[in-house]
């Protein structure tokens, strides 16, 4: 375990040096999230204003979409274009000669991707919060906020997985472009980053409920901002530990096949 | 400068790149659905609008429908176009490649903007022409030559502000060479998706004539619809113009801050 500590500890000081070289695309990373986080909201301020009865106010919508910046920031991870990269190029092949998992490399590579970019986030939240503070609405017991990060670890969990999963796909297709993108606009409807989940008509919401994609952004929002409660927190946690234990026991079997298929050339 | 010479190669460019295509008829399929789910996301995500209100900003589901149209063909424009050729400029001054460029006798943007023309780009425009015919009929709207005259003059005009506030972004790449701060113009592109009277009057007046993201789909989409201020007729071919010569400008400028170097 300590000599895997190691391993983990020195891949994430070597991506950490890699990415204070971008530190400004991070900084480009989180402006662009918060730009088009702000003009959906924006959207949405307008759906409200023109409708009777909707189910979020001005203050929800306001805080709803502001929380959603961190909070998908800290579920994003970027496993399934990490291997893809590594497998179109052929430097995938490097990885089956070293003395530790593909795994532990990656789950390093987001980490120290994640740290940096998160570092950038810091002076923008008090400066945003002074934008909108009279519409902000944070309200919530310990125990809801405990919860809230919980449900963010089980995010970058569930989301950790699934993209490992779907990476393996690239041993077959090598370019992914078109399952991507498919994956990509399933993740943009029912992740609750443009469409928070309240809003959503019965159907496509009991469809939500029930896919991977809601633990990315939606689900710790809805535990922060009281709109999931009691059996329905408790449910909510048992569908995204399920995701994540069918994501990471298919993971190992698939992987072997992906291997078994993987021709070690590249561009 | 001989304008017979430079649309001789725009043509030839477009032939390699229609080559290349045929090459990767994958890519191309790739693409193609890429285009079809997205435009299912923005169809959905517009429909869950819908059914919480009749109208945003004053503009209904059908009319949305026809900007969603409007948005798509100028994008289409914009990528097959000069987007991804211009995108490629960092990495030519990154690797000192550019060289290459300014020795040829011919302009060196023109060189830059066809260096990568992608006939994928050409699906996004069909399906504008396909929402855009389906949402019309649904309105009420009175065909007039007037309106689509106007239509086509402003659209013209949208596309020339946008590929010269593009260009401007990207001529920055001589002054900083890692930044990517094009993916935040092409994000703020992205949300002209949605009609820009939903704003407050001033941060309209900015995205008209700061950063002007109306001229881009809401001025011209108004147009077709017959509801836009007719002063913007004249406003739109100056402002164009002024941009175009502006960017065309900072670019001849900028060249000489070029180092040549590799990286």
């Amino acid at each position: 375990m300590g000599r895997l500590h190691k391993k983990f500890l020195a891949v994430y000081k070597a991506w950490w040096q890699e990415e204070l070289e971008y530190r400004v695309a991070s900084f480009t990373w989180i402006i662009n999230g918060l730009i088009g986080t702000l003009f959906i909201m924006v959207l949405w301020l307008a759906t409200a204003k023109s409708s009777q009865g909707f189910p979020m106010n001005v203050p929800q919508i306001v805080t709803y979409f502001l929380l959603s910046v961190p909070v998908s920031r800290l579920t994003q991870v970027w496993s399934w274009n990490n291997m893809e990269e590594k497998v179109r190029s052929g430097e995938f092949t490097n990885f089956l000669l070293k003395p530790f998992s593909y795994l532990t490399f990656d789950l390093a590579e987001n980490f120290a991707r994640q740290s940096m970019r998160l570092l950038t986030l810091v002076p923008i939240i008090p400066v945003v919060y002074l934008f909108f503070r009279n519409d902000v609405q944070l309200t919530g017991s310990f125990q809801v906020w405990f919860l809230f990060i919980l449900s963010i670890v089980l995010g970058l969990m569930v989301r950790f997985w699934y993209e490992n999963v779907l990476g393996i796909t690239t041993f077959w297709l090598i370019d992914v472009y078109g399952v991507s993108g498919i994956f990509g606009t399933l993740s943009g409807i029912f992740s609750g980053s443009a469409i928070p989940l309240a809003v959503m008509p019965p159907v496509l919401l009991s469809i939500a409920k029930l896919l991977p994609f809601r633990f990315f952004t939606s689900f710790p929002l809805e535990v922060v901002l009281g709109q999931v409660r009691g059996w329905d927190v408790f449910y909510g946690f048992l569908t995204g530990i399920l995701w994540a234990l069918v994501f990471g026991l298919i993971f190992k079997p698939l992987f072997g096949l992906g291997i078994k298929k993987y021709e070690a050339v590249g561009t | 400068m001989n304008v017979k010479r430079y649309v001789r190669i725009y043509f030839l460019s477009i032939a390699r790149a229609y080559m290349t295509d045929l090459e990767y008829r994958a890519n191309f399929v790739a693409s193609v659905s890429n285009t079809l789910f997205s435009l299912a996301s923005t169809l959905i995500f517009f429909n869950i609008i819908y059914f919480r209100a009749k109208e945003i900003g004053g503009w209904s589901k059908y009319e949305l429908l026809l900007l969603l149209g409007v948005y798509l063909f100028i994008k289409g424009v914009f990528e097959f176009t000069i987007r991804k050729g211009l995108d490629r400029l960092p990495r030519y001054v990154r690797k000192g490649t550019l060289d290459g460029v300014l020795v040829k006798p011919l302009s060196s943007l023109f060189q830059v903007t066809i260096s990568k023309l992608d006939f994928d780009d050409i699906s996004q425009m069909l399906v504008s022409v396909l929402l855009i015919s389906y949402s019309l009929p649904k309105l009420v709207w009175v065909f007039s030559w007037v309106y689509l005259l106007a239509f086509l003059l402003v659209l013209f005009c949208a596309t020339l502000i946008l590929f010269a506030n593009y260009l401007m972004i990207m001529t920055t790449t001589f002054y900083f060479t890692r930044i990517h701060h094009e993916e935040i113009y092409k994000n703020l592109f992205q949300m002209t998706r949605i009609p820009m009277d939903i704003y407050p009057r001033k941060i309209q007046f900015i995205f008209t004539y700061i950063i002007p993201l109306a001229f881009f789909v809401t001025i011209p989409a108004k147009t077709l619809l017959g509801r836009l201020d007719p002063a913007f007729i004249i406003i739109a071919p100056v402002f164009a113009a002024l941009n175009i010569y502006l960017s065309v400008k900072f670019w001849n400028y900028s060249l000489r801050y070029y180092k040549s170097a590799s990286g």
